[in-house]
């Protein structure tokens, strides 16, 4: 009789009994067959340090989406923010202040983050996902202090690294699918899932924030995944630093009118989204739904990103 | 119960009375204490000496536009003695200055309020330090002065916040927290004994 193995290769099954060797030799090819199939297809579904995010609408009460008719198709986004390492593998360089492999990557400005979105695409053999036009001026780019303005569009049909849209990060952080409404990223007790002003130093301030404090405290970036990950096993979404978003950063216009997909935000602007808050800040910055701009050409030792990619 | 004495040496936040309190110093040295706390919860005495820079205060986590009161029992090489805070959304850093100078940037107006007046500066901070992480922000910085030690003194809020409203072309956001505190810096040496409250 013949019977069928996980990997759907025929297996003949002989009547007569075989030597033991014989069966030893047999079974180990066939689970190790059964072992190479089950390899290769968790690593096509699984990429390193990306987690799928399963679409839909904003589960969270505490988002500024929820409710508002927002359905998002599901993506991969970066079970960490870009580490320095990573940022070194891609750009060769590293301008971060504080230094380590682990560490979050900044001193990044926006357009670092999209060039760098491109090049990992390309290193890894995705189409890149922006046209980045250096010698366009973007004529939506409102800053008046922005000597670089590249004009960065998407390109149609690509499945390239790219950043989150700001709809995508606070459905993520929110814990999408499986959100159970935490104020923060994780949790509800700040302390258990983000680096912030108060304990991202020697020791653990209270009082409120003061710049001179918080130098003196040695406050800094803390190696990616040091605290508590959220419902779907994304870690420093509150705190560490903040993460830019593709957006630029206006009011959010989520009066119900049709059920929208895939939102994106102001067309136009002077600031860029981030999201999450940081070591430097307040723990309000770490709520997900907070949100703020920062100027796209600057850079600062608490400014970050982390990845999306599609399918 | 009387009054509890907590000396702190350098950098130290806390809460004190239901206060939140916070001192900083580089060079030289400084200690904070709450010696009237006990009666007065506001209250807080800072020394300080030959500091390259020296903050400290107590106040609230959360500000308002309620009117603040303050004695100052005694003060002196100070730079300046204000009420202090922020808001978000917009970001803004605000002084009402009540002894010393906090004169920055550029003119706007003047607006009085609880019988003097102050002229309201505008400042830029680009790409500096805030409580929500590196930011371009404005501060505003309403400058009289010319206060006095031993009697109790008022602050109103809202007639400083309607002018910044009005006239500082950049909003006022939610608030964030809001201090009494003092300042002194450049080699200096010095102490303040005073007591915050709301009205």
């Amino acid at each position: 009789m013949t019977g069928r193995s996980l990997t759907g290769a025929a297996c003949f099954y002989p009547r007569s009994i075989m030597h033991p060797a014989t069966v030893s030799k047999r079974l180990f090819t066939v689970l190790f067959l059964i072992a190479c199939t089950v390899a290769a297809s968790v690593s096509a579904k699984e990429p390193d340090n990306l987690v799928f995010v399963e679409g839909g609408t904003f589960k969270n009460t505490n988002s500024n989406f929820y409710g508002k008719g927002i359905i998002l198709s599901g993506f991969y986004i970066g079970k960490y923010e870009v580490t320095q390492k990573e940022w070194i593998e891609v750009m060769g360089s590293n301008p971060s202040k504080f230094k380590g492999d682990n560490l979050p990557v900044e001193m990044v400005n926006w357009y670092d983050c999209v060039e760098y979105c491109n090049g990992r695409s390309i290193k890894e053999g995705f189409k890149p996902y922006y046209h980045i036009d250096e010698n366009k001026k973007d004529p939506n780019n409102e800053n008046t202090g922005d000597d670089i303005k590249w004009t960065v569009t998407i390109n149609a049909g690509a499945n390239g690294y790219r950043l989150p849209t700001e709809a995508e990060w606070e459905y993520a952080a929110g814990g999408g699918q499986m959100s159970k409404g935490y104020t923060y990223s994780g949790g509800n007790a700040v302390d258990e899932v983000a680096w912030y002003w108060k304990n991202s130093g020697d020791k653990n301030l209270t009082g409120f924030w003061s710049w001179p404090v918080v130098q003196k405290n040695n406050d800094k970036t803390k190696p990616v995944g040091g605290k508590q990950p959220n419902e779907l096993g994304l870690y420093d979404m509150s705190g560490n630093v903040r993460e830019f978003c593709w957006d630029w950063y206006g009011d959010l216009d989520l009066t119900w009118r049709v059920v929208q997909t895939d939102l994106q935000g102001s067309s136009s602007g002077s600031l860029r989204v981030w999201k999450g808050g940081g070591w430097m800040g307040g723990d309000f910055c770490c709520e997900p739904s907070f949100r703020a701009g920062y100027e796209p050409y600057n850079q600062a030792p608490d400014q970050g990103f982390r990845v999306c990619r599609g399918r | 119960m009387a009054g509890c004495v907590t000396m702190v040496a350098n950098a130290g936040t806390g809460t004190d009375h239901g206060y939140f309190w916070s001192l900083y110093v580089s060079g030289g040295s400084a200690s904070i204490s709450f010696p009237s706390a006990g009666t007065y919860a506001g209250n807080y005495a800072i020394t300080w000496n030959n500091v390259n820079d020296v903050v400290g205060g107590k106040g609230w986590s959360t500000g308002s536009s309620h009117s603040i009161g303050y004695n100052c029992g005694s003060i002196s090489g100070e730079n300046n003695f204000s009420i202090y805070g922020w808001t978000t959304s917009p970001l803004i850093e605000y002084y009402v200055c009540e002894m010393g100078s906090v004169a920055s940037g550029s003119a706007v107006d003047t607006v009085s309020s609880d019988g003097h007046t102050y002229t309201f500066y505008k400042h830029q901070q680009v790409n500096q330090p805030s409580i929500q992480g590196t930011a371009t922000f404005w501060q505003y910085l309403d400058q009289w002065g010319g206060s006095s030690t031993g009697s109790n003194h008022t602050v109103t809020m809202a007639n400083h916040i309607n002018n910044w409203k009005s006239r500082g072309g950049q909003g006022f956001g939610a608030f964030n927290y809001q201090i009494l505190g003092t300042e002194a810096y450049g080699g200096r040496s010095g102490s303040v004994n005073a007591t915050v409250w709301g009205e």
